[in-house]
């Protein structure tokens, strides 16, 4: 294979900028596809995806491009995801490139994830081509947004591609550019091989198929791999790319993306950041930037009917051979039994899991609120890390608790600086640079406790610019915080799935407004119901369910006794899907509470 | 041999209310849509003797002692008498209706069934019992009621004219925009009028009624809150009792002697034979039902059946003995429940009945269990735990 024929480059964008949409334009001037394939976007595979239009997982095409120069090139595609409970995976991404397409939308701009996907392009030194994207919408402002490449990120104005993706305009300008800009990729085919693990799933013939960037040396069906940070050791079965359809290739040299099976057990096995190389004779250094998943929120998940903690147990060791971002492990709550904690990404990741584990495995479940990690420093210097409320150790024995902050990038038109600083200071932040960006833009650096951006922050940041806010954030270090434990107490007995730990300042309002609408969400019984909201010994806030005094079927007569036994069946088919918690049948939106409570407040 | 109780099911009204759940039909739309014919009551009462014909002997229930007959619709005195006295004469001719039977009719209050009780009188039927509902005008045009307060007492005072020594009023409350006065004015009013039963229902909203599909959009103002409904029916209690009445059932209500025996035999979980669109049968562990709309009642008889369910366990039978008799303030007893299902409901049940007894909702007296006034209340909340 000539190295100096293949390209290999990313598209990167800030959410809806037009990502998909160019590679779409791409796949079909490359005739990667027929025109009815075309129909939808082909990268965002996956049902949830399409839903969601957002692509999670990362994937990858291999495609034919003949240039205007008569000679034929292969392209390799790598798609990254766009959201930023996925950064690692977007830098793992980068790597396996040598240049980038930077999509900025004509009418809006450069925005935050422009800026944080540019910047990882540029800390992995790729050319970046940068393109402006949706020239024919009239309210597009093509001179600004050159001028905004220029001052912010440094690029040469005159090597701005404008294109409109939705109609094809300026797309072929792009395939020339990306074979004239980025440079073909380098590698020694004699080598020991070097492969960096780019993405993973889970085939339930093939077993976990990695999706791989050769750097050095080859790999071809029959060799013994090894990957160096697990330590697995496999014998390849078969190489193959996406053409975009799946097609077996003899082998993958440097420079080359496909895939490879080796009857993998699971996706964990084959961690994005992994570098393959061979068994007989390894390669001295992987290729540096592997990092474990690290899970940053975690939140309680059981069974609604606690007969289905096996069912549940088997969903999610199914669920993590094909994700393994997400961690879990037992545990047991004193309201719920037998569960699971359970780490994710982020929310989007969460959401993403409970809507598998439902829809697939047709549980329904009972997720706790989520909660970030906290670090308790005990008094004798020791420090711990928790993940759960219910684990935070006797106050008297803690020196002080620290939790996880982030660093946020906001860039926000002018206008609308005073509210979004206005809305960092209620979320505790504190700013740490201020610039204009150019004459109407405005980028705000702060650090932001990570557990006030978790739930609404960015749907709040939307309100407060009409639209034009935009956020990116990474995980920057954990800071000792005045948080206490939020203890629910229901008929003066503390329910450890409700605990929160929450900032001091905000437990009174919180413990008000989640009395409130637990209130709303636990159906009457027939005694009384106290709901209390304390910290420690002390009450901050209490709501009474009175008791159900009526419950009658006045009219009961005639002969249809079946029917009159399906009313009460359906009556307590109701209860069941309830959560017996001592003697109060709780239902499972109340464990859910304290997110809606965090979306609602301030 | 335990004798029978016979269910005939007309399900002709004059007009459909907006509260109403039962298998009922304005009589005007059936004829419109051709449902039925000119002919509609000879022809519904043709199939209901096949039926009871067919039933008898198939079941081998001919000849079989019967203590009730009752006439429930719909409104069975919107039916001709003489159809009426027609089925009557079919039931004489295969059971051996016993001296002193209840043979009850359900009749709406309006000059044209009044006519009709002196011949229904002859015909044999002995108890009436007539859907007034409530004695107020605006009470009656908000139910969608066809009639006024003082047709329904005019209809009281006919049934007693024609002989009847037996009559039941049918009363509600809880209507939209009710107040607890007028309630209990409505119970005054019945109360003065002497009848020998009384059945006094708060008004239950009903999926699949007009006014259920305006309490889902949130439409159907002035129902009252708990405190006033609670209010109401201790106000009917309190005078009900004071008047003499006692209350048997969650809802009913009578003079000493005339308990309404039909019903107390389906709260005893005891068997019937069921004729008529949509008619229930209970006979020998099994539960069959005929077709609901009365048109294709008519075209299948021969074999009406639209669907059956077998109670196999004794579990079965026992939840059911419960679901069902808790309803009456006597309540269950735990050894004719053992000897009829042939299963100690103490087996099944113990542990249902202690969790009850210690909430308060049930009691024990000797070797009955009941319902105390608070589990009266809260009988849903109860049932629900036999099945």
């Amino acid at each position: 294979m000539n190295l100096n024929l293949i390209r290999n480059f990313s598209i990167i964008a800030h959410i809806d900028h037009g990502k998909s949409t160019l590679a779409d334009r791409i796949l079909e001037i490359t005739d990667a596809l027929s025109d009815r394939e075309m129909s939808s976007q082909v990268l965002d595979s996956m049902d949830l995806e399409q839903e969601r239009g957002i692509t999670i997982k990362a994937a990858s095409v291999r495609l034919n491009y003949r240039a205007a120069s008569g000679d034929s090139y292969i392209f390799n595609l790598i798609d990254t995801p766009g959201h930023v409970d996925f950064h690692y995976e977007v830098s793992r991404s980068l790597t396996a490139c040598e240049g980038a397409l930077l999509i900025v939308d004509a009418t809006q701009g450069i925005q935050a994830q422009t800026l944080a996907n540019a910047y990882l392009a540029l800390e992995q030194d790729l050319v970046i081509i940068p393109v402006i994207n949706k020239i024919d919408l009239p309210s597009a402002d093509v001179d600004r947004v050159i001028a905004q490449i220029v001052e912010v990120l440094g690029l040469d104005g005159a090597e701005c591609l404008a294109v409109s993706a939705k109609r094809g305009t300026g797309v072929p300008e792009v395939l020339e550019a990306i074979i004239e800009r980025i440079p073909p990729p380098g590698g020694d085919p004699a080598a020991s091989p070097r492969a960096l693990i780019i993405d993973s799933w889970f085939d339930s013939y093939q077993g976990a198929v990695p999706l791989i960037r050769v750097f050095d040396g080859t790999i071809k069906k029959g060799d013994h791999i090894r990957f160096m940070a697990t330590g697995g050791e496999y014998q390849v079965l078969s190489t193959a790319a996406f053409l975009p359809h799946l097609a077996e290739l003899d082998s993958l040299g440097p420079g080359e993306v496909g895939l490879l099976t080796a009857a993998i057990r699971e996706v964990s096995d084959t961690r994005v950041g992994d570098t393959v190389t061979s068994a007989a004779s390894p390669a001295s250094e992987p290729i540096p930037g592997f990092k474990e998943p690290m899970a940053m929120v975690y939140s309680g998940l059981y069974a609604a009917d606690s007969g289905d903690f096996e069912n549940l147990r088997t969903a999610l060791d199914k669920l993590h051979l094909n994700d393994s971002a997400f961690t879990f492990e037992p545990e047991t709550s004193g309201a719920l039994g037998f569960g699971f904690r359970c780490g994710f990404l982020g929310l989007l990741h969460m959401d993403i899991i409970r809507e598998r584990l439902e829809r697939e495995y047709d549980l329904t479940l009972i997720f706790t609120a989520p909660t970030v990690v906290y670090r308790v420093v005990m008094n004798s210097g020791e420090a711990i890390e928790i993940d759960s409320p219910a684990r935070l150790p006797e106050l008297s024995r803690v020196d002080h608790i620290e939790e996880p902050y982030i660093l946020g990038t906001i860039l926000v038109p002018s206008d609308y600086v005073g509210p979004v600083m206005k809305l960092c200071q209620e979320k505790r932040g504190t700013q740490r640079t201020m610039k204009y960006l150019d004459t109407q833009t405005v980028e705000l650096i702060y650090e932001l406790p990570f557990s006030e951006i978790l739930f609404d922050f960015h749907d709040k940041l939307k309100s407060v610019t009409r639209g034009y806010g935009s956020f990116d954030y990474e995980h920057l270090a954990f800071r000792p915080s005045e948080v206490v434990k939020l203890d629910i107490l229901l008929n003066d007995q503390p329910v450890d799935a409700f605990s929160s730990i929450i900032h001091k300042e905000k437990a009174y309002y919180h413990g008000r407004a989640l009395t409130g609408r637990m209130r709303k969400l636990i159906p009457r019984q027939m005694f009384e119901v106290s709901i209390q909201a304390a910290i420690g010994n002390r009450v901050i806030a209490r709501e009474t369910i009175k008791a159900l005094r009526k419950d009658v079927t006045a009219k009961c007569y005639g002969g249809d006794i079946t029917r009159k036994r399906k009313l009460l069946e359906k009556q307590k088919e109701g209860k069941k899907r309830m959560k017996s918690i001592g003697t109060v049948e709780v239902p499972q939106e109340a464990f859910m509470a304290v997110l809606e409570v965090n979306k609602e407040g301030s | 041999m335990t004798p029978l109780s016979i269910y005939i099911h007309i399900p002709f009204c004059i007009h459909k209310c907006g509260y109403c759940d039962f298998n009922s039909y304005a009589l005007e739309g059936l004829l419109e849509k051709g449902h039925v014919g000119e002919d509609w009551a000879a022809a519904y009462a043709g199939a209901a003797i096949r039926d009871i014909e067919s039933r008898a002997s198939a079941l081998g229930l001919a000849g079989m002692p019967v203590e009730t007959v009752f006439f429930g619709g719909g409104t069975p005195s919107l039916f001709p008498a003489p159809e009426t006295a027609r089925i009557l004469r079919s039931l004489r001719e295969r059971f051996e209706i016993l001296p002193g039977a209840e043979i009850a009719l359900e009749a709406n209050p309006g000059a044209a069934e009044s006519g009709r009780f002196a011949a229904l009188r002859e015909a044999g039927v002995n108890r009436i019992s007539i859907g007034m509902q409530s004695f107020s005008d605006t009470a009656l045009r908000r139910l969608e009621r066809v009639h006024t307060g003082e047709d329904a007492r005019e209809a009281f005072r006919s049934a007693r004219r024609a002989g009847f020594e037996n009559i039941s009023l049918d009363l509600m409350f809880g209507i939209p925009h009710q107040g607890l006065d007028e309630a209990a004015a409505d119970v005054e009013s019945a109360i003065d009028l002497g009848p020998e039963h009384l059945s006094a229902y708060e008004l239950t909203i009903e999926s699949g009624t007009n006014f259920g599909a305006l309490h889902a959009r949130g439409e159907l103002g002035g129902l009252p809150d708990e405190d006033t409904a609670l209010a109401m029916w201790e106000m009917r209690d309190r005078l009900l009792s004071a008047a003499g009445y006692e209350r048997y059932e969650i809802s009913n209500f009578a003079r000493p002697g005339f308990k309404c025996r039909h019903n107390l035999n389906y709260w005893r979980r005891g068997e019937y034979l069921g004729a008529g669109a949509g008619a229930h049968s209970f006979i020998a562990g099994r539960r069959f039902w005929n077709h609901a709309r009365p048109d294709h009642y008519i075209k299948a008889s021969g074999d009406p059946t639209a669907g059956k369910e077998i109670i196999d366990s004794a579990e079965k039978a026992i939840g059911e003995t419960f679901m069902l008799g808790l309803r009456l303030t006597d309540g269950v007893s735990l050894d004719e429940a053992a000897r009829s299902c042939g299963a100690d409901p103490e087996e099944i049940f113990g542990g249902v009945f202690s969790e009850l007894i210690e909430s308060g909702l049930l009691e024990r007296a000797g070797r009955t269990l009941r319902l105390t006034p608070k589990g009266l209340l809260l009988a849903n909340q109860v049932l629900q735990k036999f099945i």
